[in-house]
């Protein structure tokens, strides 16, 4: 016998359009069970009806005019999630409204759509914890700034050591985390099986498991909702976005940006932020600049989907592999950069079959678990692994770049000290450290031991 | 798998190399500046580059002219002998 009615009010977190349910448990249609409302009828037809329902339209998430206008305040270059939220941050925080984002291919396309979605903040380095701190605290009310579903999954970070070196960094790291109020702590191997069960303690015999260091604030976020809240948000108040709308030149006269070139025609700007990742050498041969960056390809796959059953994320630099699974149930992997630099979003067997010998080494269950896809992406690597932030010797053109492979956590605090550093053309303390004159001084920041594999 | 044509020790995969960055042309001991600057900044842009790599097996050296965008070798050479004003 059907249960008792309920009649409830639901309302989407996303589109916030309330609609009636009232389901009646164990209502069977033609001998199958669907999720059945005796109001509208079964799920599938009232996401047809609904989806074909005019009132009920998503209004578009930003706009583009026809044209560019032929001056703007701030011209950033890549519609990434690094410069959506610089253009979010302008506009909000700094009332600069007469903004453009040119990008050449489509928004979120490049590194921001190909990382493998890691929030942490568990550096080595006071300036690295401090900046990146900084960001995860911005991601976690980010989903209601922007009024955006963005995913936010905390699920917990454990960074394996396989060796005493690594456990001694581990430790070095947690200290200088606590000192700053961030919650990493050294954990013994019993923790890591506490957390997750499936893991093999010995690696096949070859490598086994000392310790861990344990990031308590650790998540994973849903990185195109990033890239496309930043950018309703930034529309909504004002800023213009160009997708397919490449930059062929950037003017420059008596060492001051005047303007830049694009598929679209000149336009007049006195102010040019460069969030390009992959294209970042590009930009800079535009406006005369040698490079501090190298660009090298970083790979990365997904599964197929299976029941939930890692809820942390897992990194090994020793096995150089890390692994998270989605809300869809893929397994999200990736490994170590390329050998050597390529300009190329090319993928290789040599990735996937080393990834799967080292991920068999952790979980050997996964042994009959098909790889779905692989892709991946352009990273703009510096010697120490820190990224090239703020003013250039040009006046006018500011640069962030040098995100390699770990920009994606990064993607909030740099939109706020890009937007400010533009703003005032002063760059915001927490990047200070972060200037391309830093080579020139010997000044590195050391951040290898925290940044590389460990996403 | 890619295959580098060694011409000192024949067809050899791409695996057995350890790639050590570009060859930078002109340091000079008596400019550290200048040679600070050309060991970490460049045009970093795709193009056909000169580079150091080392063959893990052999232990030997060798001068790699390869194009960044496209990843093909377009030549392969002993660094010993190369004319490169770095190797002893």
């Amino acid at each position: 016998m059907p249960g008792p009615r309920r009649v409830d009010h639901v309302t989407c977190s996303v589109c916030r359009v309330t609609t009636r349910t009232s389901v009646q448990p164990g209502v069977r249609v033609r001998g199958r069970r669907w999720a059945t409302n005796k109001i509208d009828g079964p799920m599938f037809l009232r996401l047809l009806k609904y989806a074909l329902n005019r009132d009920h339209a998503e209004p578009r998430w930003f706009n583009t005019p026809a044209a560019p206008q032929d001056r703007y305040d701030v011209v950033i270059v890549g519609a990434g999630g690094h410069g959506l939220a610089a253009a979010y941050y302008l506009a909000q925080r700094h009332g600069i409204r007469r903004v453009a984002v040119f990008d050449k291919g489509y928004l979120g396309g490049g590194n921001t759509g190909r990382n493998t979605t890691i929030v942490r903040s568990n550096y080595l380095t006071p300036e690295g914890v401090k900046f990146y701190d900084r960001s995860v605290r911005l991601f976690e009310g980010l989903a209601e700034e922007l009024d955006t579903n963005l995913f936010y999954s905390n699920r917990g970070h454990f960074t394996l050591a396989h060796t005493e070196a690594t456990l001694r960094t581990a430790r070095w790291r947690a200290e200088v985390n606590r000192h700053y109020g961030i919650e990493s702590t050294l954990v013994g191997p019993e923790a890591v099986k506490d957390a997750c069960p499936w893991i093999d303690l010995e690696c096949g015999g070859k490598h086994p498991i000392m310790g861990a260091l344990y990031h308590a604030p650790g998540s994973i976020v849903r990185h195109d909702a990033v890239a496309w809240g930043y950018a309703r948000g930034a529309s909504r108040l004002g800023v213009e976005i160009f997708q397919n709308t490449p930059v062929t030149g950037i003017e420059v006269k008596a060492g001051r940006v005047t303007g830049v070139q694009t598929a679209a025609g000149l336009i007049r700007t006195e102010r040019v932020l460069s969030a390009v990742a992959g294209s970042t050498p590009t930009l800079l041969k535009m406006v005369g600049l040698d490079s501090p960056v190298d660009i090298v390809p970083l790979q990365a796959c997904v599964t197929e989907p299976m029941k939930p059953w890692l809820d942390t994320i897992i990194v090994s630099g020793s096995l150089h592999v890390y692994v998270s699974q989605t809300a869809r149930g893929e397994l999200v992997m990736g490994a170590a950069v390329d050998p050597a630099e390529l300009h190329s979003t090319r993928s290789s067997l040599e990735f996937v079959t080393g990834l799967a010998d080292q991920i068999l080494d952790l979980f050997p269950f996964l042994a009959k678990v098909r790889i779905n896809r692989q892709w991946a992406g352009m990273a703009d690597m510096t010697p120490d692994f820190a990224p090239v932030m703020g003013k250039t010797a040009v006046k006018g053109f500011y640069l962030d770049a040098g995100w390699g492979t770990w920009g994606f956590k990064a993607t909030p605090v740099c939109g706020e000290t890009m937007a400010h550093t533009l703003a005032h053309d002063e760059n915001h303390p927490l990047i200070s450290a972060f200037g391309m004159e830093r080579f020139e001084r010997m000044h590195m920041l050391g951040e290898k031991g925290a940044a590389a594999v460990g996403h | 798998m890619k295959i580098f044509d060694c011409p000192v020790l024949g067809p050899r995969p791409a695996s057995e190399f350890l790639c050590a960055g570009s060859a930078i042309p002109g340091m000079q001991n008596d400019d550290l500046a200048g040679a600070r600057h050309a060991v970490y900044f460049g045009d970093a842009t795709a193009k056909v580059k000169r580079e150091w790599w080392f063959h893990r097996a052999s232990q030997l050296w060798f001068i790699v002219s390869r194009d960044t965008a496209t990843d093909a070798v377009l030549d392969i050479g002993p660094a010993a002998g190369s004319g490169d004003p770095h190797v002893a």
